[in-house]
């Protein structure tokens, strides 16, 4: 591979998937000898350095544009750019019911970039998913099954591996004595909020308050009547001491929730990949999920995935792997197998590279 | 497999949560188990028994002498059948020895293993419920004397606690009477003071957690004060900033004369460096305390820009004259030409170690000025800074040349921006004067008088307040 590549993305920033996801891409490539370039229309100024100016970005050979929000700059560059190759890697879009009774604007936002979605599908030639659900939506769409790869995108896991947990926030945990329960990701209605407090309430009523469920991520400032809601519920059941919302936190702070936890829940109803579900396993976290859209995928075999949404059976699923060592060993075992070999840095890689020069050199 | 183990936990689930419904959890099985039963160990060692006994007995007949050689095959088998036979008589008697022996060994064994079930067997009939009866008896009577015991101690103990309380009662009365009399003695005083002390470190503990919340309610006043802003002008992602006094407007108009006019009068660019060097002791703190980057408001010439490049923070400039944009680009500085509070608004919150603004302020409305402090606010991280430098309206002399600049709207006051950081939230706010006119301009004297009217006429230029998040 000798051509020139740039990459595309709306916003650049640390501690954001896509981010993470092309930073990666971008050392991987320039490793490679490639001539590479990112182009973000808002970056942090640490980046500030990498960001490629327009006109180089129009030159090169080919466009690699994430997508995963509606960016009309970025549309117009991929119309204007005289690429032989342009790839989108889709992200996916969240579908616009779940914020219609509660942002006006975010459903307008969600539903602006679906409809982009249908009209980047006619300007690319190629087209990476990060999960068999992405692709299989791509599909819908009308694009030949021979032109869509799954390229699973790549996280900052073993960074999170490597890294130093914080021993404060690690042994007031473990001090509690409590079984933790634990969600990483934004607070949003398609993540399941309202669904991982319900199953809170079960979990309360059937086996007593002795877990603790901790969600982990930032809030959305125009979703104020769907947080009023939860704060509602909370009130109303008193479990604002059983689930905690500790907001957005540094990363060895992060480590420590995820080590000092019993089990991973993910009662997400849309997800285009879910990354905290890899990070979980790669730290030994057993998982319990709902069997929704890229989830199935992503957590692999030998885990505990429920299709119907029965908070008692949820909250009973808690108790049953906690309580029985031999199933919890099974289940934390599997999936740290699913992350060695699905999720890995050096797979990621692999399959990353030999997929875009299947691309190139087509 | 992996699908058998899943089942299986789905099955323990729904398990569970019948008894759980039905009322019934004790009835719940639990754990599956995996490991061998109890039994195992001797089945184990019968079945390795058994093999041995089959390799017990040695015969030297049973050693085979056929070859399948060709052409020697036959030869070798005649002679090896012929040295068997001949060495019959020697080595049999040998091997029937350890033939014995080996049965002797196996008999033992067996024995052992016979004995061992048999008292297992034992154990189980006889002396398992003789264990158990002999320890129900002695925890019958341990328990008879430990209730005896208990019993007889805590009639002792109610007597002496009922001796303790009438003495207490009548040394109460006692101290009552002289607490009465003597109520301005040392020891009340001490005892006084003790819990004074003790009520002022429980104040101290809660003035800690009063600032704590007031820290977090003011960030959350500030956030609302600029939501409410925003939902008032109805717009979501552009700040409250009409035409004619946006920044733009008063600073970008004419850009080339502006440019020219700080070359000046604001001073050579390595001058107003050397001015602001005094502030890098702030930013380096806030950096090392919460990361993240500066952001200039106003970046002019990159002066402040340059200073934090030097000192390996990461920084940004926002700037609406384009001269100054290009001198700063000039430098290699990052910098981006747009209204200083619209640019503020799109960055994230809690995103900034240190915000700045020199000279900046008196250019402002009062209610750009509060708005930028709200805002600023909010995009600092904890622990982060916030510097806004302007012209000391307490010096005469600085007062005479502050409508030089065309563009200045009015001056603001050192106790006027201290109270809006502080009513904002900042903490630790203080005013810091600088630029000090040159000795040989004041009036000469050392008289009080003199010195008065030099700090009225002739006091510091500029200052600065700081804040802290």
């Amino acid at each position: 591979m000798n051509s020139s590549i740039s990459i595309l993305l709306p916003a650049l920033s640390a501690y954001d998937a896509i981010g993470n996801d092309v930073l990666a891409e971008y050392e991987l490539l320039k490793k490679s000898g490639l001539d590479v370039n990112i182009f973000a229309e808002y970056y942090e100024p640490q980046f500030s350095r990498l960001i490629a100016d327009k006109k180089r970005i129009l030159e090169t050979d080919a466009l690699l544009y994430h997508h995963g929000v509606r960016w009309d700059f970025g549309e117009s560059l991929l119309k204007n750019s005289s690429a032989p190759i342009k790839i989108m890697k889709y992200h996916n879009v969240t579908p616009s019911e779940f914020f219609s009774d509660y942002s006006p604007y975010l459903f307008e936002l969600v539903e602006e970039g679906r409809q982009q979605t249908n009209r980047l599908a006619q300007s690319c030639t190629h087209f990476l998913a990060d999960s068999v659900y992405n692709c299989e939506e791509l599909l819908e769409l009308g694009i030949p099954a021979s032109k869509c790869k799954v390229v699973a995108p790549f996280a900052q896991v073993e960074e999170l591996l490597s890294l130093q947990a914080d021993l404060v926030s690690l042994e007031k945990r473990i001090r509690a004595n409590r079984i933790h329960v634990l969600f990483v990701g934004r607070q949003a209605p398609n993540k399941g909020l309202h669904h991982f407090i319900r199953v809170a309430d079960a979990f309360s009523r059937l086996f007593g308050k002795k877990a603790c469920f901790t969600w982990i991520g930032g809030r959305d400032t125009t979703l104020v009547r769907y947080y009023q809601e939860i704060e509602d519920y909370l009130h109303e059941k008193s479990l604002q001491d059983i689930v905690l919302f500790p907001g957005k936190i540094p990363a060895s702070h992060l480590k420590a929730y995820y080590l000092s936890s019993n089990v991973f829940l993910s009662v997400s109803e849309h997800e285009g990949f879910c990354v905290p579900i890899i990070e979980a396993q790669a730290l030994g976290v057993p998982v319990i999920a709902l069997g929704r859209t890229a989830v199935t995928g992503t957590i692999g075999e030998g885990q505990l995935v429920l299709e119907d949404l029965d908070y008692d059976k949820f909250a009973a699923a808690i108790a049953v792997l906690f309580n029985n060592p031999y199933y919890n060993n099974y289940v934390s075992t599997h999936g740290k197998k699913n992350y060695l070999e699905h999720f890995s840095k050096e797979v990621l890689q692999e399959n990353f590279l030999k997929t875009l020069e299947e691309v190139l050199m087509a | 497999m992996a699908e058998d183990v899943v089942q299986l936990i789905k099955e323990d689930i729904e398990e569970l949560l019948k008894a759980k419904r039905t009322g019934k959890a004790a009835e719940f099985s639990g754990p599956i188990n995996f490991y061998p039963s109890e039994e195992q160990p001797l089945d184990d060692f019968s079945w390795a028994m058994e093999q041995a006994a089959a390799q017990s007995q040695v015969d030297i007949s049973q050693v085979s002498v056929f070859s399948r050689r060709p052409l020697w095959g036959a030869l070798a088998t005649f002679y090896k059948r012929v040295v068997r036979k001949s060495t019959y008589w020697l080595l049999n008697p040998l091997f029937g020895q350890i033939s014995l022996f080996n049965d002797a060994v196996l008999n033992a064994l067996n024995k052992l293993i016979l004995k061992v079930k048999n008292l297992d067997v034992r154990f189980e009939q006889d002396l398992e419920p003789l264990i158990n009866r002999k320890l129900q008896e002695r925890l019958n009577s341990f328990e008879h004397l430990v209730e005896t015991q208990v019993d007889e101690k805590f009639k002792e103990e109610e007597k002496r606690f009922e001796q303790r309380v009438n003495r207490l009662q009548t040394e109460i009365t006692c101290l009552f009477e002289q607490c009465t009399n003597k109520l301005e003695t040392d020891q009340a005083i001490l005892d006084i003071t003790q819990g004074i002390q003790n009520v002022m470190q429980k104040i101290e503990i809660l003035r800690h957690s009063l600032t704590d919340y007031r820290s977090e309610s003011a960030f959350l006043r500030a956030k609302l004060a600029v939501t409410l802003q925003k939902i008032r002008t109805r717009k979501l992602t552009e700040p409250n900033v009409s035409e004619e006094d946006s920044l733009d407007e008063t600073l970008g108009s004419s850009t080339w004369l502006y440019y020219i006019f700080e070359q000046q009068f604001r001073g050579t660019e390595s001058m107003i460096k050397e001015k602001q060097r005094p502030y890098l002791p702030d930013i380096q703190k806030a950096f090392a305390t919460c990361g993240g980057y500066v952001l200039e408001i106003g970046s002019g010439r990159g002066e402040f820009l340059e200073l934090c490049r030097e000192a390996n923070i990461p920084a940004k400039g926002v700037d609406f004259n384009e001269a100054m944009i290009n001198r700063c680009r000039e430098k290699d500085l990052d910098v981006e030409k747009e209204d200083g509070l619209v640019y503020l608004q799109s960055i994230p919150d809690e995103s900034l170690c240190a915000l700045t603004a020199f000279q900046v302020v008196e250019h402002l409305t009062p209610d750009q000025i509060l708005q930028l402090v709200q805002n600023a606010f909010i995009k600092l991280k904890p622990g982060g800074a916030m510097i806004l430098e302007t012209v000391n309206p307490d010096s005469l002399f600085a007062i005479k040349n502050f409508y030089l600049d065309l563009s200045h709207k009015r001056p603001v006051p050192s106790l006027t921006l201290q109270f809006i950081l502080e009513s904002v939230g900042l903490r630790e706010v203080e005013v810091r004067l600088s630029s000090p006119v040159p000795e040989e301009m004041q009036l000469t004297g050392q008289d009080e008088a003199t010195k008065m009217i030099n700090d009225f006429l002739f006091g510091c230029q500029d200052y600065a307040v700081v804040g802290w998040r």
